[in-house]
């Protein structure tokens, strides 16, 4: 390789790092090797600033900056709002500690990292590597910012052929182009042609992603599965999958696999808003709020605040706002007609988000106690919506919700019953509905708990023994005489483990179903059946000891 | 009914307790040398300073290696084989361990023909480099040599040096647990481990595998390591 010396004197640099020290060693450093035009910032906020109006030729991020955005967020919000070109040479800077973590969390590459601690040695190597492996792509990388995509595709078959060495990284670039291009049939061509050659990760994904777009799911799932279970450092197949699985329907799992994404990668706001908007969906109101407090968190001060995302905080602040404490009742009652306040002036809402803004606020001002200003907004939002068919489903349970606070129950029973009949055989709807009413009833455990062996039994006939042991428990513990309870509570455990579905924490419970059953007179007409329940129980046992 | 794993628990609870540790002792490193390198010092100090470094240094990346082995061998995960290219790899590797090289009077160097690219595991072959290259450290030697040649069906890295080189004995038998050099502080789970490491580098019927040799370039030991492709 021509080792023609790199014209630092030409680059234009910027440097965010925290540590004074640690800028000044920088700009000598760099200084040592001919760099005459530096600027530094000492934070992500100032960066962000400072890369909306400037262009740099090379821009050094740190990863750890103390207080505020970090390099990964940064980054982050630097690719989504396209804020500089791609001919730009951005480098992270880690703590070799840190280094695993950091770029297993990452799914916005940077072109490079140099470790701590930087010394104008390692700095030298490192920076004349990244730069000359940036120049292999400049034609690429020019045509991408003279938006001219044809050009960047032509400049990565050049590529491919002049230096094979590059050629997969090439066919990388393209594949990814013609995503965003939505040209997928060509996309597929591309990771086709690859995966031929080697089964690599980002090959894997891209054809995940061409899967997924073209509806066939199963595919894509498998794929997408596989590659979560390699080493792979991309969080981003999780983030497919979970599409993947909700287009499917699945959304429980989706939500399960963005759970471990989230455990992984914390600090993406994207994913955390997809969260979110999952556990949302899921009824899942603990998810719910701690994704929407660490989006919200996340994205404060970024292009990333949604009013999606602040309607649904102050949602999922309904229950403490209910049942916490005066302080924190008080506190949540403040801030989520805060929130809802932000969504109102600082975006344009649509007709979907204004009735759910509406229906927040009204159930914020029932649940602190301010029934009568409560039920106004109520009335108010209802007469925003002439016409129900602009609304969703989800959008309707949330009505029925409301309804029941602020209506007479009857009015509101049948406006659920209506409503459950349009769920069709639609699982989660169906769930979020009784949870619903289980919510509801709360105060009068008796009808709660015929609701719940009412759907317990339902479930238990469509072999949904999870979610049928699930509901079927709680009637049982509820009235703890509630022998019919406890049988059918059994049958699902039963159930369940057949499916293979097993845990010590449930094992505990029908153990202790069983217990409480002991007492059962053998005259009783239910005799019989604990008696068989308890052989197939035995028999379960019997066989998870021998496998 | 079996009991829950405990053996399982137990080794996560290490593995969270040493997570722990590193993330804090990464912390009390970089507070350390902030302000180690706001000080001034003579030189007598400044040679303390270089040795309280490069063995902090060692601590860091040896929970570092450990947790990643652990991680890499409890998962189950398959290796995520991608395209590197050798030149890159093995100028990032010379560089992380520049400081820790230095401390030591290490000269560390690598070649490679400059087109030289293969398929592997980076994680997984940085993990065993690292424990390869801290063994060289350890046993004093002056010299290290990283090299990486294409074979017919397989990728060669090794790692050579100059000091007194494997003991016969452990050059004839495969890679076990807990063997040791005669006279060596090393332990050989270090070897161990890497061999099961890269074990999991796969490709068709064949694994990755170490052999431990005498070094024809630097006339010490040699750790090859054997990378299907």
């Amino acid at each position: 390789m021509a080792l023609d010396l790199i014209p630092y004197h030409k680059k234009k640099v910027l440097i965010i790092e925290d540590l004074a020290e640690m800028r000044s060693t920088m700009k000598s450093m760099l200084a040592s090797l001919g760099v005459q035009s530096m600027e530094t910032v000492n934070n992500g906020e100032e960066a962000l600033a400072k890369l909306a109006f400037n262009q740099y030729d090379i821009i050094f991020s740190d990863y750890e900056l103390g207080r505020g955005k970090d390099g990964q967020q940064i980054l982050e919000e630097v690719r989504h709002s396209n804020l500089i070109p791609a001919s730009t040479v951005y480098i992270l800077v880690t703590a070799a500690q840190t280094m695993e973590m950091v770029m297993g969390a990452l799914e916005f590459e940077p072109d490079g990292y140099i470790t701590k601690p930087v010394t104008l040695e390692i700095l030298r190597t490192r920076l004349n590597r990244i730069i000359r492996t940036k120049d292999v792509y400049q034609d690429i990388n020019k045509a991408i910012d003279r938006k001219d995509i044809n050009g960047a595709l032509e400049a990565c078959n050049r590529l491919a052929v002049e230096n094979p060495k590059f050629a997969l990284p090439a066919y990388r670039i393209k594949g990814k182009l013609l995503l965003n291009e939505n040209r997928i049939d060509e996309a597929r061509d591309i990771y086709d042609t690859v995966l031929g050659i080697k089964r690599v990760a980002w090959a894997m994904l891209g054809m995940g992603k061409v899967l997924y777009l073209q509806g066939q799911y199963d595919e894509a799932q498998k794929l997408l599965e596989a590659l979560a279970n390699t080493k792979a450092q991309y969080v981003e197949a999780f983030d497919w999958l979970a599409k993947v699985l909700e287009a499917q329907g699945k959304i429980k799992a989706a939500q399960a696999v963005l759970d471990k994404a989230v455990e992984t990668s914390p600090k993406s706001v994207l994913r955390q808003q997809e969260l979110a908007r999952l556990a949302e969906l899921n009824g899942d109101t603990d998810t719910l709020y701690k994704a929407c407090r660490k989006a919200h968190s996340l994205a404060k001060n970024s292009v990333f605040r949604s009013a999606d995302i602040l309607i649904r905080y102050a949602k999922s602040m309904q229950p403490k706002i209910k049942h916490g404490s005066m302080r924190d009742q008080k506190l949540a009652t403040s801030e989520a007609m805060s929130l809802l306040e932000q969504a109102k002036t600082e975006f344009p809402l649509n007709i979907q988000q204004t009735f759910k803004s509406a229906l927040v606020e009204a159930q914020t001002l029932f649940n602190s106690g301010r029934e009568v200003e409560g039920k106004l907004a109520y009335r108010a939002a209802l007469s925003m919506v002439k016409d129900e068919s602009v609304l969703t489903l989800d959008d309707k349970l949330d009505l029925f919700t409301v309804k029941l606070q602020f209506e007479d129950e009857p009015s509101a029973m049948a406006y659920g019953n209506g409503l459950l009949k349009q769920f069709a055989s639609n699982r989660r709807l169906q769930t979020n509905y009784y949870r619903i009413l289980d919510f509801h009833l709360s105060k009068r455990p008796a009808e709660r708990a015929e609701l719940l062996r009412k759907r317990g039994q339902e479930l238990l006939e469509r072999d949904e023994f999870e979610e049928a042991f699930e509901l079927l428990y709680k009637a049982a513990r509820i009235d703890v005489s509630d022998i019919d309870s406890q049988l059918l509570a059994l049958r699902a455990v039963i159930g369940l483990y057949r499916q293979g579905g097993r845990s010590t924490e449930i094992l505990g419970m029908a153990n202790e179903l069983f217990k409480a059953l002991e007492g059962m007179n053998a005259s009783d007409p239910r005799y019989p059946t604990l008696e068989k329940l308890r052989l197939q129980w035995a028999e379960q046992n019997s066989n998870a000891a021998a496998g | 009914m079996p009991p829950p794993d405990d053996s399982r628990l137990a080794s996560d609870l290490l593995a969270a307790g040493i997570h722990e540790i590193k993330n804090r002792f990464g912390l009390l490193y970089s507070q350390l040398d902030q302000l180690l390198a706001s000080l001034p010092l003579s030189s007598e100090h400044q040679h303390n300073v270089d040795t309280i470094k490069s063995e902090a240094q060692f601590i860091g990346s040896e929970l570092m290696r450990i947790l990643a082995s652990y991680k890499t061998l409890g998962e189950g995960a398959s290796a995520n084989v991608d395209q590197q290219f050798l030149l890159d790899f093995l100028e990032e590797k010379v560089a992380r361990h520049a400081s820790t090289a230095a401390a030591h009077n290490v000269q560390m160097d690598f070649e490679c023909d400059d087109e030289l690219t293969a398929f592997f595991d980076a994680g997984i072959v940085s993990i065993v480099l690292d424990t390869a290259i801290y063994n060289a450290v350890k046993e004093q030697v002056k010299r290290v040599l990283l090299t990486a040649d294409r074979q017919p069906g397989e990728l060669l890295i090794a790692v050579h040096d100059d000091g007194a080189g494997f003991p016969p004995a452990m050059l004839e038998q495969p890679i076990s647990q807990g063997v040791v050099k005669a006279g060596s502080s090393s332990t050989g789970l270090g070897l161990y481990f890497a061999q099961r490491l890269l074990g999991l580098q796969q490709e068709g019927e064949r694994c990755g595998q170490i052999r431990l040799g005498k070094s024809d370039r630097l006339g010490g030991a040699c750790v090859t390591l054997h990378l299907p492709q």
